[in-house]
């Protein structure tokens, strides 16, 4: 081991959503920190060059641009956010490649600041029906905190982020600290209440969102403009350049590279510490090597995992704080695109104003109390109520001419309805490096394994049953059940591989996110993830990662790591 | 139709587009054959002019050509639309201009609006007819059906480029890009129109 003086205290790896709260926290306890990114560097609101721009400036009014997205966006491509408005953001898989696209869906992100920038921003606190979910039922092993280990981290970053929604009082579904809640329009508002008539054992309530609807934090509430994915230089909704870049910078702290592709972490065995990073510039392919007393990953769940696993050494054969042999394993997403659609032409004389980018949220009824279901866990649903949009109306009605036109300028309302159900933790369902093929920068590709199981399909059941339940009882017409089971990693929610756990037998990471293996190496973005609730999980993995730095500060100031 | 199905399609084409998520969930897989280039002839463009304008005429707001659609249109058949698409199109175009030859002794853009009236709701029967052999009532069909014939293709074509233009958004429809709010329970008589916002 070098006798050298690391480069920065701590280095974070990937600047997305756990990326920048990990520079944040860590910079605000006054280390210094080095935050690497393999993508370019996007700065708030002058990289977003596609914001508030109008239908009529599009190319090709928004059609694809074929070759293009076939040669170089296969896999984002079939994003539900790709177009010509975002593609700046993603990767491109051309020169980030993985090896078989054809057993799971990795959305990435090509820039600084990651998913944070395209993310859905709904936010829900998971509850001690999910933590203690694995243990109840043997699936999985036990996760190694409980919801009063994170309550005051949900608390802390919910403060700092900003989160619209309304207080329900649900003990599985615990209220976050909340701004004032976004509005439901005329059709939520009736099937509301029709739930809350008929189906006593649910509540439908406003999607709680990471969009602040009142000036928080030096940043400006939502101007219903709609598409935050192409970037709000009013910083309304949460993304690293909004929040966490700002405040890690304000420090003086923080040390941002851009473009710089990780491609392993050096293991010392004499001290039994990481000691720094090999960095491969994207645009040079000049390699370097940065050092440090902490490492922190944050590169995302698959990106984190199969680093690790490219970390070998002899202590590591099998890549680096991989003792228990479970990294890569474990993986996991939520079911999606199951659910149902129907028209209200009840309310053709209602209108709404404004993009709101939010929607609805009915919290998980089944199992709660007791088993009451043929399937184990259970099934948020999300949805919305919106005019039927114009192109689906238009294409739909017969005819041509003035009438023709005419009709088009009203229609009915439509709603959805799309479960998004919990995922067993399966050690089959994992992700390992395909040494036969490497990327551009000699890195091998990550291979996927993974199978729905029968538990996953049973819940798709009940989402189509209750969802076409639901919307009938509203009095909707033309209620469409769907069910099309895609790859897994298309909810965008996927997570485990690199899982707490208190057995270092059995788990890569402690209950500080810390491995277990090498002590002053922490990983706490998905990957971290013991089980996968049916909650949507960003909101945790922030929390866990302030939890995580505040703790892994405090080891290095009192020389434990 | 009958309203009941007119409903039931309209449920499921609205599907593609209710949302982005929704999208996702039931749109899946981009067209991805090679661009095809080559230019229209004006013959071409002044009857592709003519049907845009009779899909959305002008009348109490501008229609297709104030709005700039014969020229979105020849964009796309000339350097979007496989070679199978614009063969279908052109065959469509070659269909009406040939009856209109026959009929009136003139091109179709030169025709009397009777002539021109008829020939099209025949071209719309067909695209009818073949809809319905598509089983259209599936939520999963795709947005982009390279096969669909020659009206089809028209009408979508038109209605994309008239309700994304300038016009389309702000003349025909109420265009709000930044509402400031969400207001959700607005009474349609009060403004007479769509409100519209950027996405």
């Amino acid at each position: 081991m070098s006798t050298a003086p690391a480069d920065f205290d701590a280095i974070v790896v990937g600047s997305g959503i756990t990326g920048g709260w990990a520079a944040k926290e860590l910079t605000e306890r006054g280390l210094k920190v080095l935050m690497l990114d393999r993508g370019r560097m996007v700065e708030h609101g002058k990289d977003y060059p596609t914001e508030h721009q109008a239908p009529w400036e599009q190319p090709l009014r928004g059609k694809p641009i074929k070759d293009l997205y076939k040669n170089e966006y296969p896999v984002q491509s079939k994003n539900y956010l790709f177009n010509e408005t975002t593609r700046h953001f993603f990767n491109n898989d051309a020169q980030h490649p993985y090896a078989n696209p054809d057993a799971f869906t990795w959305f990435q992100s090509g820039v600084v600041g990651g998913r944070s920038l395209l993310w859905g921003r709904q936010v829900y606190r998971w509850s001690d029906l999910d933590f203690e979910a694995n243990k109840s039922d043997g699936h999985g092993i036990d996760w190694p905190i409980r919801y009063e280990d994170i309550a005051p981290w949900y608390s802390k970053v919910e403060r700092f982020i900003g989160v619209s929604g309304q207080a329900e009082g649900l003990p599985h579904l615990p209220d976050s600290e909340f701004l004032p809640p976004m509005a439901f329009n005329v059709v939520e508002s009736h099937v509301k209440t029709v739930i809350a008539d008929q189906f006593r054992d649910r509540i439908m309530t406003i999607g709680r969102a990471a969009v602040l609807t009142q000036p928080h934090q030096g940043r400006a509430a939502c101007h219903y403009c709609g598409p935050c994915h192409r970037g709000c230089s009013a910083g309304a909704y949460f993304s690293t350049q909004s929040s966490t870049l700002p405040a890690a910078r304000a420090t003086g702290n923080l040390t941002l590279r851009s473009n710089a592709v990780v491609d392993s972490i050096d293991y010392d065995a004499t001290s039994g510490r990481a000691t720094g990073v090999n960095v491969i510039d994207s645009n040079t392919f000049v390699r370097r090597r940065y050092t440090a007393k902490l490492i922190f990953l944050c590169a995302s769940t698959i990106g984190s995992t199969a680093l690790l696993l490219n970390s070998r050494s002899e202590p590591f054969p099998n890549g680096l704080a991989n003792r228990s042999g479970t990294l890569g394993h474990y993986l996991m997403d939520h079911t999606y695109r199951t659910g149902a659609t129907g028209v209200f032409p009840q309310f053709t004389h209602k209108l709404d104003r404004g993009n709101r980018p939010n929607g609805i949220y009915i919290p998980r009824f089944q199992n709660i109390d007791k088993q009451d279901r043929d399937f184990l866990r259970g099934y948020n649903f999300q949805g919305a109520a919106r005019k039927l949009p114009l192109l689906a109306q238009a294409n739909a009605t017969t005819g041509f001419g003035a009438e023709y036109k005419h009709s088009l300028r009203n229609g009915p309302w439509i709603m959805y309805l799309m479960g998004f159900g919990e995922c067993l933790p399966n050690s089959n369902n994992r992700l390992e490096l395909d040494h036969n093929k490497k990327d551009r920068y000699g890195i091998p590709q990550v291979r996927f394994h993974f199978e729905w199981s029968e538990n996953e399909h049973k819940i798709r059941a009940d989402i189509m049953r209750e969802a076409e339940a639901m919307l009938v009882a509203a009095g909707a017409v033309g209620v469409n059940a769907f069910n099309n089971v895609g790859l897994a990693g298309e909810a965008i929610h996927e997570m485990g591989t690199a899982r707490m756990g208190d057995d270092p037998t059995q788990s890569v990471l402690n209950r500080w996110n810390q491995s277990h293996d090498v002590p002053n190496l922490f990983v706490t973005d998905g990957a971290c993830m013991t089980s996968s609730s049916s909650v949507n999980p960003s909101l945790t993995y922030m929390a866990l990662t302030a939890r995580a730095a505040d703790y892994a500060a405090a080891q290095l100031a009192s020389g434990t790591v | 139709m009958q309203r009941r199905d007119l409903l039931k399609l309209l449920a499921a084409s609205a599907g593609l587009q209710i949302s982005p998520s929704i999208a996702a969930a039931i749109e899946y897989g981009l067209d991805t054959a090679p661009l095809k280039n080559g230019a229209l002839d004006s013959l071409q463009l002044k009857n592709i002019s003519v049907l845009a304008e009779m899909i959305i005429p002008t009348t109490d707001t501008p229609g297709a050509i104030s709005a700039g659609v014969p020229q979105f249109i020849a964009t796309i058949i000339e350097s979007w639309y496989e070679k199978a698409e614009r063969e279908i199109f052109e065959a469509g175009l070659t269909r009406i201009e040939e009856a209109t030859r026959a009929a009136e002794a003139c091109s179709f853009f030169q025709a009397s609006p009777d002539l021109r009236n008829r020939l099209l709701a025949l071209q719309e029967e067909e695209a009818l007819a073949y809809k319905a052999s598509q089983g259209a009532t599936s939520a999963f069909s795709k947005e982009h059906d390279a096969n669909s014939p020659f009206f089809a293709k028209l009408k979508e074509l038109v209605i994309v480029g008239y309700y994304t233009s300038e016009i389309g958004c702000t003349v025909e429809q109420v265009y709000a890009p930044m509402s400031g709010s969400y207001e959700g329970n607005l009474d349609f008589s009060d403004f007479g129109r769509r409100i519209v916002s950027m996405e």
